[in-house]
């Protein structure tokens, strides 16, 4: 069962993994617009106060899928030139839908400050609620593990990679998408 | 059936056939054979190897047989062309 939400690459396929990828997209990008959550960068989200509509939603996710997936296809031509690229669109697609979940986390909009918010509240609001930050805090720890788990589980049976020049540019392409994807959302 | 051992248990190298018994008769052939190098697999990847040729190549069809994804499925013929011929590494 473990092995099931690690590594569900060894099992089942992309006919399987892209409707239920792409249709968890949509959902996810419903259920952020709905709690006013930002998906800004392969590892972001961040609550705003104002609400977000749901096609911006659509459109950070499929910068984050884009750029992820063209670099781990990148990375995995480099360890396995027979590397199918349907392979890494099923990885990508499978291994955010946990991520996606993290934005119910805002659905009563406790997170979303005013813009003008002064430090003083968002301290206050800090210690009124620190477990519940701290069990937040711990979630989205816990997610981020398993979406890169995911990540490289997916890589790993796309490449068939063994030793460790796979790790390292498995580490390479996660690294550098966060860079670009933060780039294409706030450019300079 | 127990498995054929391939390796020397001293030297790890591989083994060769110096005898041969007709199970019939009782006849021995002695001589210095090579081992087939189908041999060299396991007994599971014999057996894959043999599903793979009885499914007329069909990676898909052993996907489905297997009850495990294509990349999976392939990713186990490369580890055995590897093994049968470690120079395509």
């Amino acid at each position: 069962m473990m092995k099931l939400f690690l590594n569900p690459f060894e099992k089942y396929s992309e006919k399987i993994f892209i409707p239920l990828g792409l249709s968890v997209l949509l959902l996810g990008s419903f259920l952020a617009s709905f709690c006013s959550a930002n998906f800004d960068g392969l590892l972001d989200l961040h609550f705003s106060a104002s609400s977000v509509s749901f096609f911006e939603i659509v459109y950070q996710n499929v910068v984050n899928l884009i750029i992820i997936g063209a670099l781990l296809y990148l990375a995995g031509y480099l360890v396995n030139p027979k590397i199918r690229a349907i392979d890494i669109v099923s990885t990508v697609l499978v291994a955010r839908i946990p991520f996606y979940f993290l934005a119910l986390f805002n659905i009563s909009k406790k997170f979303s400050f005013k813009e003008d918010a002064t430090l003083q509240e968002i301290n206050a609001f800090a210690i009124d609620n620190i477990f519940l930050l701290l069990g937040f805090g711990l979630l989205v720890l816990l997610i981020v593990i398993w979406m890169v788990a995911l990540l490289y589980n997916g890589f790993k049976v796309a490449t068939n990679a063994k030793g460790s020049k796979p790790v390292v540019l498995f580490i390479l392409a996660i690294v550098l998408s966060e860079i670009l994807t933060k780039l294409i959302f706030y450019p300079f | 059936m127990q498995k054929l051992p391939v390796i020397c248990p001293s030297c790890a190298t591989t083994l060769s056939v110096s005898q041969l018994t007709c199970s019939h008769c009782e006849t021995s052939v002695s001589g210095n054979y090579l081992l087939p190098v189908f041999l060299r697999l396991t007994l599971e990847e014999q057996s894959f190897v043999m599903d793979f040729i009885i499914s007329g190549g069909s990676l898909k069809e052993m996907a489905n047989k297997l009850g495990k994804s294509y990349p999976t499925v392939r990713n186990l013929l490369d580890d055995i062309i590897v093994k049968l011929n470690p120079t395509t590494k």
